[in-house]
């Protein structure tokens, strides 16, 4: 059976395949002002990979912010749920999940059985969410991909950034680098800082192991090394190689197949 | 005074005309006994208050941590808790008045940290819309804030106070110690009402308090069927009727009112959600006063129903022994001390609050529970790490959020909403689906 799990995100546009229990092709492209026809061409390029037609996908869910334009979508699931089941499928020990996407930062947290026992979001403040990053990184006038490697390559010395506004930050950057300050320090600061805010939300679920990071952010090691530091928790990858920037369009996948499979009374 | 006479402030105005505008809602309809008998309670109380004031007669401020039995103990003295106004207009009025009363408070100097239902009742007194105190019968819980609130309002009406001390623990011991200050507090009461106390009055007082603490126990246990017989909201009203009118026969009436909606509901085998319930969530820490009609959403778009709340849950502790003045004086700090809401939960070591949480997530069959975080109430906020930590050990999942439960612009309704339409459909669905 193949299934398949569109998610329309604020900033990225993904979808994978389930094919069989097994993860399939994913795509990836960015979010426009259409997410109608966003969520079509990432299908489409996903079914084109696969090598097969619309009608053989048994079921399509729909998640993320524009989950509700996916319209050929049988139904739709919350990003909660589905970076909750990607995460767990993709690696069973996963219990603290920390999805870090453009909008906005969530710590789910799962039970031993696999469901989703609680979760705390901050979808109020730009503030250690990935277009925090985009944003500071267009100030420095670098680009986002290179920000984990100017982390990597200074001496491990964070900047001081004492603001935790979005806003504010910007106005700190900026004196920073009028005083000369390493470019490497002002990034590892500002890592720093998505880490401190990302942590507090962390600590207020209670931290349970294996802890993992999901969304976009999860790809920038700057930030993973100092959310490490600051939980004092080796943060765990998912094997394979797997994006962890699709693990929603996986658990959306995921969670067609169950569904799939029980409107159809066969269990999952 | 402002409110002497016929010409009331337009804040008590809105009180009185919501209060009238509900029972025309719900006077006709049958199926709304509990409703009926605390709105109506809620009218008397006003029109008892006007009639003390009018009549000349003494007015006695107590908290809602003081059951105001001992003030009934005298004759002829109308009891007021501090809170009346704020509960009062948001239940019934409109919840701008509330916001303007604390806003008055604030530009007053009082802290924005203080709870706003002591910051509305400080607004209250500065905008001279409470009757004049003979004096002032205070107990130091159930927080900080209401200390901070009634020194405020000892110094702007300069009335004689006495605040009793309520121990940290509840046991027998602490029991005599609060029952030795109320009995203290007699001749306090005496002295500045010009009123004489009298035993008998006071024995028919706790035995009527003793009387409205059975039809709450039975409410209780009533409201453990399922479905669950009756309304969310109405569990929210429980703090109200005790704090107002605790030995009043009128509480006895309106706990009949709750008892007997109930009662016949469950033999008409009917449900208070439409189509039947989905969930049930015992609801901890406040509820959302400014809005009830809140519940009823819970109710028509989750399918969402609380059998009980913090606020609604009486405990079995509050039986008055009324043989000798010793024994009634010791019934009486036994209830304010284990069986007030809030009062008995957030003094002392957090377990009891924690184990009361869990006996009625269990004794309700709740799905989830709901950690409803008023923001002033820091002693009961300072636990939740410990209340997920149990809730995670015993199996219940713990959706927790902050707001106000007298001030809507800390958090909105639609915020709320969404917390809890988020947690059962990601958390409490899933489970019951996979069960």
């Amino acid at each position: 059976m193949i299934t398949a799990g569109i998610d329309i995100g604020s900033t990225t546009s993904k979808a994978a395949l389930w094919i069989d229990d097994h993860l399939g092709p994913c795509s990836i492209g960015p979010s426009t002002t259409n997410p109608r026809a966003t969520a079509r061409e990432c299908y489409e390029k996903v079914l084109q990979e696969a090598g097969i037609k619309g009608e053989d996908v048994a079921c399509v869910f729909g998640t993320g912010y524009g989950r509700a334009k996916v319209s050929f979508a049988d139904d739709n699931i919350s990003e909660l749920s589905a970076h909750g089941k990607g995460a767990r499928v993709l690696l069973p020990s996963a219990r603290t999940i920390i999805d870090i996407g453009g909008q906005d930062t969530k710590v789910i947290v799962m039970d031993a059985a696999g469901e989703v026992l609680d979760f705390s979001m901050n979808d109020k403040c730009a503030a250690g969410t990935g277009r925090f990053l985009d944003f500071i990184a267009r100030t420095l006038g670098v680009s986002v991909k290179d920000l984990a490697k100017l982390h990597a390559g200074g001496s491990h010395q964070p900047a001081s950034l004492s603001s935790m506004c979005s806003v504010f930050i910007e106005s700190e950057v900026i004196n920073l680098v009028n005083e000369e300050v390493p470019l490497a320090s002002i990034v590892q600061g500002m890592h720093q800082s998505v880490a401190i805010r990302v942590a507090a939300l962390v600590t207020r679920m209670g931290l349970v192991e294996d802890v993992v990071i999901t969304g976009g952010v999860a790809k920038n090691a700057g930030v993973v090394d100092e959310l490490e530091r600051k939980l004092g928790v080796k943060v765990r990858t998912f094997p394979d190689g797997v994006d962890p920037q699709m693990v929603g369009a996986i658990g959306a996948a995921v969670i067609a197949r169950q569904k799939h499979l029980k409107r159809s009374g066969k269990q999952a | 005074m402002a409110i002497l006479g016929r010409e009331r402030q337009v804040d008590w105005e809105v009180v009185y005309e919501g209060a009238n505008g509900l029972l025309d809602l719900y006077e006709k309809d049958p199926e709304s006994k509990g409703m009926n008998a605390i709105i109506k309670g809620f009218r008397q109380f006003t029109d008892n208050l006007f009639a003390a004031i009018d009549e000349g007669r003494p007015v006695v401020w107590h908290n809602c941590g003081c059951s105001p039995e001992l003030i009934r103990g005298l004759e002829d003295v109308q009891p007021m808790p501090i809170e009346v106004l704020t509960v009062l207009q948001d239940l019934l009025g409109d919840v701008k008045h509330t916001t303007d009363l604390i806003d008055g408070a604030e530009a007053h100097g009082v802290a924005p940290e203080v709870c706003s239902i002591d910051k509305a009742a400080i607004g209250a007194v500065l905008k001279d819309l409470y009757p004049q105190p003979a004096c002032m019968l205070y107990h130091n819980t159930p927080c900080d804030s209401q200390i901070a609130a009634i020194k405020a309002m000892t110094e702007l009406t300069g009335k004689p106070m006495r605040l009793m001390d309520i121990p940290y623990l509840s046991g027998d011991r602490e029991v005599k110690y609060l029952a030795k200050q109320l009995r203290e507090a007699i001749p306090f009461l005496e002295e500045h009402t010009g009123k004489r106390f009298d035993w008998e009055k006071f024995r028919e007082v706790c035995e009527e308090s003793n009387r409205t603490g059975e039809y709450l126990r039975d409410w209780n246990e009533l409201r453990r069927h399922k479905p669950c017989p009756q309304v969310s909201k109405m569990v929210a009203l429980n703090t109200a009727l005790l704090v107002a009118f605790s030995g009043d026969p009128e509480g006895t009436a309106i706990a009949k009112g709750f008892r007997d909606e109930a009662k016949e509901r469950i033999e008409r085998g009917e449900s208070s959600v439409e189509g039947g319930e989905l969930y049930r969530a015992v609801w901890y820490q406040d509820p959302v006063w400014w809005d009830l009609q809140f519940y009823d959403w819970m109710e028509s778009e989750l399918k969402l129903v609380i059998p009980m709340d913090l606020f609604g849950y009486y405990a079995s502790e509050a039986f008055i022994d009324t043989s000798t003045p010793e024994s009634m004086l010791e019934g009486l700090a036994r209830k304010d001390l284990r069986v007030l809401p809030m009062s008995r939960q957030f003094k002392g070591p957090i377990d009891s609050f924690i184990d009361d949480y869990l006996r009625l997530c269990k004794d309700y069959q709740a799905d989830f529970g709901i950690f409803a975080g008023h923001v002033a109430c820091k002693h009961g906020l300072g636990g939740i790490g410990l209340f997920r930590e149990a809730s995670r050990e015993a199996g219940i999942p713990l959706l927790y959020f902050e707001f106000d439960m007298f001030d809507p612009r800390v958090t909105p309704v639609e915020t709320i909403q969404d917390h809890i339409t988020h947690f059962v459909e990601d958390v409490v669905r899933p489970r019951k689906e996979a069960a």
